[in-house]
């Protein structure tokens, strides 16, 4: 099932408005064992690991965009969410988005090196999956 | 013999908390520094004298934690809420004995913890050896448990190393006025660059609290009635404190100037002081700041899920915030600069209280020392700006010992 649309738009929208893939390609292993410490921590909580899952990660993703992103190329992306979304907050967009960004890039990498770490990226995209608005699924490429 | 301490609490709602009165006149009395202090039901209160600068006992100060909340008063501080009775003799216990290590060598930093809050000060104007000599008097790491407020977004991501840069509440220069008849309005001098020297650390169950003192400089001004240049031996005097369980520092600024030929006695100067901070608080900070009431202000990052915050309060006004300091060298990373002023005074009585709020993940939230704040930053500032500095608790000792 492909990714929707506009998830997919929006996230890659954001990915080069906030020109921080050298940062999380450089810091990709490290930010795949917080992601996952908090994955294992959702695995024993059932249905509500989902919401654990998303809620303890998007600080941490929030950390990434603001570290890894210059100001000005956080303030162009942060413009362009306020745009898109008014009635969001612009920042908790961005995080989101740039969320959606960490896991697909995930699983397209860990696909391609036919990594063991691929079925722990693909525990997160459904964690993801469930908490979008309907049809959110978040791309089947992998 | 028994000494009463009136407190005051001068709010209209019930408040607890510390109280700080004047060391040295109860002392007179008693005879010494063996005591207990005792509330209304014969129970230990808390308590410590701090030896604020060993060279100047008037500045001692007895503090001590009230056991339980204090009832509403008038704001004048006209009628007691309650009091606490110092048993003289009693003691000595060790808590209550005044401890000032006064070292023959000053260290490069000083720490000081409230259990909650913990402050790495930098003494020496370079810590590492890359001769990079600008941190003096500045804390070079502000933790609140294990997350560093400094720099929030990289303390959430361990593998990142920490910026070197970081810093705050750092005095970088202070300004003397001159007379009107001298060709220059007013000097300064910078400290970022001069070595502090430890002159008292006091650790007790009330409070931790250090004295710094910067290194002797010149103050030049024109003597109308000889024509001649005058000089005055000056130094900077900085006392910081924590009080158990507090997120926030509170500090005592003065000077102290001495003709230069070494005869006379110390005075008072006044002084306009200057606070740089390079603080990560997020990309495009917002500072709350009302014009109209200049005595406190915060700086906070409302948006998304983790709120790192700073505010800032003083009981003589500040001047409106720099943001970023103008002429900071390293342009890109210029947004994470703040300085201000503090209208000139004689003495300044300031708190810095450092703020995380916001969805904190779980592993970082136990990590923080205490509860995530609810308020949020501005609010909260403004509170202990009134509380701590405008209208504090107050003690007045019956034998005639005075202290707010």
């Amino acid at each position: 099932m492909p990714e929707q649309p506009v998830f997919e738009n929006a996230r890659l929208e954001v990915e080069k408005r906030l020109n921080a893939h050298d940062f999380m390609e450089k810091h990709a292993p490290e930010i795949f064992n917080r992601l996952k410490d908090v994955e294992v921590r959702a695995e024993s909580m059932g249905p509500e690991g989902n919401l654990f899952f998303v809620a303890e990660c998007l600080p941490l993703v929030a950390a990434i965009v603001h570290v890894g992103s210059k100001p000005e190329d956080f303030g162009k992306a942060r413009a362009w969410a306020q745009e898109k979304l008014p009635k969001a907050d612009a920042v908790s967009a961005l995080s989101a988005l740039t969320f959606l960004n960490i896991v697909e890039n995930g699983i397209r990498s860990a696909t391609k090196a036919n990594s063991n770490d691929l079925p722990v990226w693909q525990s997160m995209r459904k964690r993801l999956d469930s908490l979008l608005p309907a049809s959110g699924s978040l791309g089947r490429s992998a | 013999m028994s000494l009463e301490i009136d407190v005051f609490n001068p709010s209209s709602y019930p408040r607890g908390g510390a109280v700080a009165v004047p060391w040295q006149p109860i002392e007179k009395e008693i005879g010494g520094n063996a005591f207990q202090l005792l509330d209304g039901n014969r129970y230990s209160v808390p308590a410590q004298v701090d030896r604020i600068d060993p060279a100047d006992p008037s500045l001692d100060t007895l503090a001590f934690s009230l056991p339980s909340e204090l009832a509403p008063g008038p704001d004048d501080y006209s009628r007691a809420s309650a009091a606490v009775f110092l048993d003289a003799g009693a003691g000595p216990r060790s808590e209550v004995e005044p401890r000032a290590p006064a070292p023959a060598v000053s260290p490069n930093r000083v720490e000081l913890s409230s259990g909650v809050l913990t402050v790495s000060l930098s003494l020496a104007p370079c810590q590492d050896g890359t001769n990079h000599n600008w941190f003096a008097g500045s804390a070079q790491s502000v933790r609140l448990g294990a997350i560093e407020t400094l720099d929030v977004w990289r303390s959430l991501l361990p593998f990142i190393e920490h910026d070197p840069e970081k810093r705050c509440m750092q005095i970088d220069q202070v300004r003397l006025s001159r007379p009107a008849w001298d060709e220059l309005p007013e000097q300064e001098v910078d400290l970022h660059d001069q070595p502090y020297r430890l002159l008292s650390f006091c650790s007790g169950p009330v409070r931790e609290s250090c004295t710094i003192m910067s290194p002797p400089f010149e103050y030049v001004y024109g003597d109308p009635f000889g024509r001649s240049r005058e000089t005055l031996v000056c130094n900077f005097f900085r006392t910081l404190i924590l009080y158990r369980g507090a997120d926030f520092v509170l500090e005592n600024l003065w000077m102290k100037g001495r003709p230069g030929d070494g005869q006379g006695e110390p005075a008072d100067l006044t002084f306009s002081a200057r606070y740089f901070t390079n603080m990560h608080l997020g990309n495009d900070p917002v500072v709350y700041r009302l014009e109209n009431v200049p005595d406190w202000f915060a700086i906070g990052y409302p948006e998304g899920r983790v709120h790192p915050g700073y505010g800032f309060a003083t009981d003589v006004h500040a001047r409106h915030l720099r943001h970023p300091h103008p002429g900071y060298p390293d342009a890109e990373n210029a947004y994470r600069t703040f300085s201000f002023e503090l209208h000139p005074a004689k003495k300044a009585r300031c708190l810095h209280l450092f703020h995380v709020s916001g969805a904190v993940p779980a592993e970082h939230r136990e990590r923080l020392g205490g509860p995530v704040p609810v308020d949020p930053v501005e609010h909260r500032a403004g509170h202990l700006w009134y509380e701590q500095i405008y209208k504090p608790l107050g003690g007045r000792a019956h034998a005639g010992a005075t202290g707010l």
